[in-house]
């Protein structure tokens, strides 16, 4: 276990020498370490390499120590986060004295961090202003992802239509991305005036960017925003679950073998309890009543490899009845039934030294079968996606990534017409491919970039399109940085259009111009984007010819949205507090669908204002959150006024309180959780509906009605209130904590020796 | 203060350095070893010194983790040396005042573990530093412990199933548990009854050299002294 040593220095050593010289030949050595800026670097370790002899620099970045060898023999000086440096000297007994100057070893976690227009949520990334946990435990958000993303700047929730609107774009312009792979039907189907959530569970991914604008060319398809998701890993341990509540049973359980894990889960929601206590503003002739099952399966395929699979499949169903305005006349009523399955499967290997491949493969099949005061409006919509990425790290400083991915969709749509028993259908196919180049370097530590270029195929479309996009991060402190972006997207219109047929319709374009200004350290962050978006070649509806009763499309809609946003976070100023705070401002026109002209969108709040505060309380082991949000008045189209989308709603505010109190039930761990939406009661619209004295609806974009000729009903949420109680309760299989749903600050195992220890 | 805490850590040694000067008629391989030997036992006594000294940044357990990194190098199949400068740099990284700076430490210790265990594979020594590396990555982000928890916990315990015997196997998963929430399966209760059994197996223990690990017995008793009489039973191990 010893290597071979000179032999004269063992001579030396045992005092037996083969030579005077061998004798004395005792070399000093002397010198200092500085970093290139000449500041004393201590606690550097410097050696004759292969002896014991060596040192480590002082305080004053000064080292001496005795070179008991002869000959020649390299120096080196080793620090952390620093290149090693070493230079041949020749031990001879003369002192020898040097001075070292060790450059900053170029590593990502001290380099800047691309970050224009990102939020990101998981738990290694550095720069990382977001935990998985933070989505959980956000109050109001009631363990939805897109309602917690709904409090970050730039993002505003609108009750009544499905979607998350980022940057004054429309819902479907943010899509939502599974391991590469697009999402179909992100959201449970949409009830008209009942806000719809997101389907997965916060507790599948280990990672989550949220992207406002400026994202990567790995990505397309999105206008406005991507939301990227990751799925975990390898789960640590064989556990199982149960959850419940008045509304709600599921129960899941997992196992853990050396190389494979296997979990199965499945739920049942029921709200009439829900219903039946707390006053609806609706009447639901069914209230929402769903029955789901979950697979997933992970696979290590080496020491490097992991094939994992996600299944799901939904069943859900509900009915509403809405009132008629006019009292002696019957409502009519909207009934959905919804099946939705989703299959994700990946597969990521590293290959080689610099190679990393990621494969993965979706298919979903959504079907939603409608009626509409017993007219059947139903659609479906199928897909099936596969996607390669390679990603390449040739050199530190570089790395290059690319692939190609391959949609195809069918989008089925049935319209019935109301009055006739008639009804028609529509059948759209789509095969789209895509493929992204995209390079990402740095060009010093302070300076990093990333350029890529993406081109899709649209078959429905026939026809290509080229993105461009690029990020620049600066560092301009050891907190701070600035950020720019550009990036050209495109959306292939929806398919509801294209399925009219006659389609001269192009790819909607939106160009993103992105500078922001962030401060971070672990504990705060702040952070001020400004960005420009303007589009071209939206989806524009012609009038409806009266004639013919005929409307048509055409791709001649543009607008523009430019805004300024805040954010700032902080976890330490208030003892066991942590808040954020994001105001937007956003300054959007748009002409699109069936806009007479370019006028803000309904959806679109000028100022909007989250603010978030989670407070942990020790001695009650309960973590209590409160989130209020604001959003300024949005428009709506008033038929008695002589223009265009003047009416403006009242401002939404809402408060939401929840509180978690963690604890054991026979040495399991269990989370008993409860919460309250709109705890204050303010009064919320989402929009309006009018209605003739007959009880039929105005017309879109009827103007100058009489007062007396119509008849106006808010939209608004079903219940002024919301409440929710349930428990979680986890049962671990092996002696391990098991790694579920604890908010953040509970979950400390192991805190190092305490510092007042003896 | 931590660095009173910590220097109960390493039990005193004598000072070897004289024997080693005195010898002279061993064969050349036999007086490497011994200078291997000794400045090992140099080293591991200026690591035991060096938890006594009240730096703010470690500097003194970082001399120590240098030193022992010059041996590794020089003896690229010893795997003590590492073992040891791992040792060292967990132990410094409850040092550092700034918690950003305790993740490249404890990327050294993983390393350098990684190392030694490429030396000496299915090592229990060498399991219990990783374990404890792992629960020193909480410090940086309490959200960490749904991860490295568990992977501090099943490291121990792969530990404790190697080599039922050896004791800080059972001081790491007791202490690992003891620190743990009552609610995730810690907790005094849980906890104690592991570090009962690490005292049992210190009282029997003989490393098998004066090179070999043989630390913990002072700082296992002074947890059970903390935390396992009866009036500390309650859960207050946060």
């Amino acid at each position: 276990m010893v290597s071979a040593r000179p032999l004269l220095l063992v001579l030396s050593f045992m005092g037996i020498g083969l030579s005077a010289e061998g004798l004395v030949a005792q070399t000093p050595i002397s010198g200092k370490v500085t970093d290139t800026k000449g500041l004393a670097l201590p606690g550097a370790n410097v050696f004759v390499e292969g002896t014991y002899d060596g040192s480590t620099s002082d305080t004053a970045g000064a080292f001496s120590f005795t070179a008991y060898d002869q000959g020649r023999y390299p120096l080196v000086v080793s620090f952390l986060g620093y290149e090693p440096w070493r230079d041949t000297v020749v031990l001879e007994g003369s002192p020898l004295y040097v001075e070292v100057q060790l450059k900053e070893e170029f590593n990502e976690l001290n380099a800047v961090v691309i970050s224009a227009g990102a939020f990101e949520a998981s738990d290694e990334g550095k720069s990382v202003v977001f935990k998985p946990l933070d989505i959980v435990t956000t109050a109001g958000a009631a363990g939805d992802i897109f309602g917690a993303l709904g409090t970050l700047p730039g993002a505003q929730q609108v009750g009544n239509e499905e979607g998350l609107f980022v940057r004054g774009g429309a819902g479907y312009e943010t899509k939502t991305i599974i391991d590469g792979l697009t999402v179909q039907n992100p959201f449970f189907s949409q009830v008209p005036d009942v806000p719809s959530r997101g389907r997965f569970s916060p507790f599948l991914f280990k990672g989550t960017v949220f992207s406002s604008g400026g994202y990567s060319a790995q990505y397309g398809q999105a206008l406005s925003s991507a939301i990227v998701l990751n799925t975990s890993d390898f789960p640590t341990g064989s556990a199982s679950g149960l959850s419940l509540s008045p509304i709600f049973a599921g129960g899941f359980t997992q196992k853990v073998w050396d190389k494979t894990a296997f979990s199965i889960g499945l739920n049942y929601t029921n709200v009439a309890l829900n219903n039946a206590v707390i006053p609806q503003r609706v009447d639901f002739t069914k209230p929402f009543e769903g029955l789901g099952g979950n697979l997933t399966f992970v696979q290590k395929t080496s020491q490097t490899g992991l094939f994992k699979v996600y299944a799901t499949y939904n069943y859900a169903t509900t009915g509403i009845r809405f009132p008629n305005p006019v009292d002696s006349l019957p409502g009519f009523d909207f009934s959905l039934d919804n099946g939705n399955l989703y299959v994700n499967a990946s597969w990521k290997e590293i290959l080689g030294e610099n190679w990393t491949i990621l494969a993965s493969a979706s298919v979903s099949d959504n079907d939603d079968a409608i009626l509409i005061a017993g007219v059947d409006n139903s659609r479906a919509d199928r897909s099936g996606q596969g996607r390669i990425m390679l990603t390449n790290q040739l050199l530190k400083k570089v790395k290059l990534r690319f692939g190609g991915e391959y949609n195809y969709q069918r989008f089925e749509s049935r319209f019935g017409i109301f009055g006739l028993d008639q009804s028609f259908d529509a059948a759209v196919n789509e095969h789209f491919g895509a493929a992204f180049l995209e390079s990402e370097f740095f060009l010093s530590k302070n300076l990093a970039g990333r350029l890529g270029v993406r081109s899709e195929y649209s078959k429905a479309l026939g026809d290509f399109n080229l993105a461009p996009r690029a990020s620049l991060a600066y560092k301009t402190g050891k907190n701070s940085q600035i950020n720019l972006a550009y990036g050209q997207f495109y959306q292939t219109p929806r398919a509801q259009f294209i399925a009219f047929g006659e389609a001269d319709l192009t790819y909607e374009k939106a160009s993103h111009y992105i500078a922001n200004w962030q401060w971070l350290t672990d504990k705060r962050t702040f952070r001020i984007e400004g960005y420009y978006k303007p589009y071209r070649d939206l989806v524009l509806q012609s009038p409806l010819d009266t004639l013919t009763g005929a409307i048509s499309y055409s791709s001649d809609g543009d607008g523009y949205a430019g805004g300024v946003e805040l954010f700032y976070r902080d976890k330490t100023s208030i003892n066991n507090g942590d808040f954020w705070i994001s105001y937007s401002w956003i300054d959007t026109r748009r002409r699109f669908l069936d806009y007479p002209e370019s006028v803000r969108p309904d959806f679109a709040s000028e100022h909007l204002l989250s603010l978030v505060y989670k407070h942990y309380i020790p001695s009650l082991r309960s973590q209590l959150g409160l989130t209020y949000s604001y959003q300024s008045p949005r428009p709506f189209h008033d038929p008695r006024e002589d223009a265009f989308m003047t009416g403006r709603t009242p401002a939404w505010n809402n408060l939401s309180l929840n509180w978690s109190y963690l604890t054991n039930i026979r040495g399991h761990f269990t989370v008993v959780f409860a919460s309250v939406g709109n705890i204050l009661g303010f009064d919320q619209v989402f929009n309006y509906r009018f209605f003739q004295p007959t009880g039929a609806p105005v017309f879109n974009y009827a103007y100058n009605l009489p007062p007396d000729e119509v008849i106006e009903v808010p939209q608004v949420p079903p219940a002024r209130r919301t409440f929710f109680v349930g428990m979680f309760v986890s049962f671990q299989h092996a002696d391990k904590p098991k790694n579920t749903a604890p908010p953040s600050r509970q979950s400390q195992p192991a805190s190092p020796p305490k510092a007042d220890a003896p | 203060m931590i660095c009173n805490f910590l220097r109960t850590l390493l039990p005193s040694r004598p000072l070897l350095l004289l024997a080693f000067a005195l010898m002279g008629t061993a064969s050349l391989m036999a007086q490497d070893e011994d200078r291997y030997t000794a400045t090992m036992e140099r080293l591991i006594e200026q690591l035991n010194g060096a938890f006594s000294e009240n730096s703010t940044d470690g500097e003194a357990l970082l001399q120590a983790a240098n030193g022992f990194e010059r041996v590794a190098k020089a003896e690229p199949e010893a795997w003590l040396p590492l073992y040891y400068a791992a040792y060292a740099h967990v132990m410094r990284s409850f040092q550092l005042p700034d918690a950003t700076a305790v993740d490249p430490v404890l990327d050294k210790a993983d390393a350098l573990l990684e190392k030694a265990e490429a030396i000496s594979p299915e090592n229990a020594e060498i399991l219990v530093l990783q374990s404890m590396a792992a629960s020193a990555r909480i410090r940086v982000d309490f959200n960490r412990g749904m991860s490295m928890g568990p992977k501090a916990n099943s490291l121990a315990t792969q530990a404790t199933k190697l080599e039922a015997a050896n004791p800080r196997g059972w001081l790491q998963l007791g202490q690992q548990t003891l620190f743990t929430p009552e609610q995730f399966g810690g907790g005094a209760a849980r906890g104690c009854p592991l570090l009962q059994k690490a005292a049992d197996r210190f009282a029997a223990f003989e490393p098998s050299s004066t090179l070999h690990p043989d630390w913990g017995q002072e700082y296992n008793a002074s947890l059970m002294a903390q935390y396992c009489s009866k009036e500390a039973s309650s859960d207050d191990g946060q």
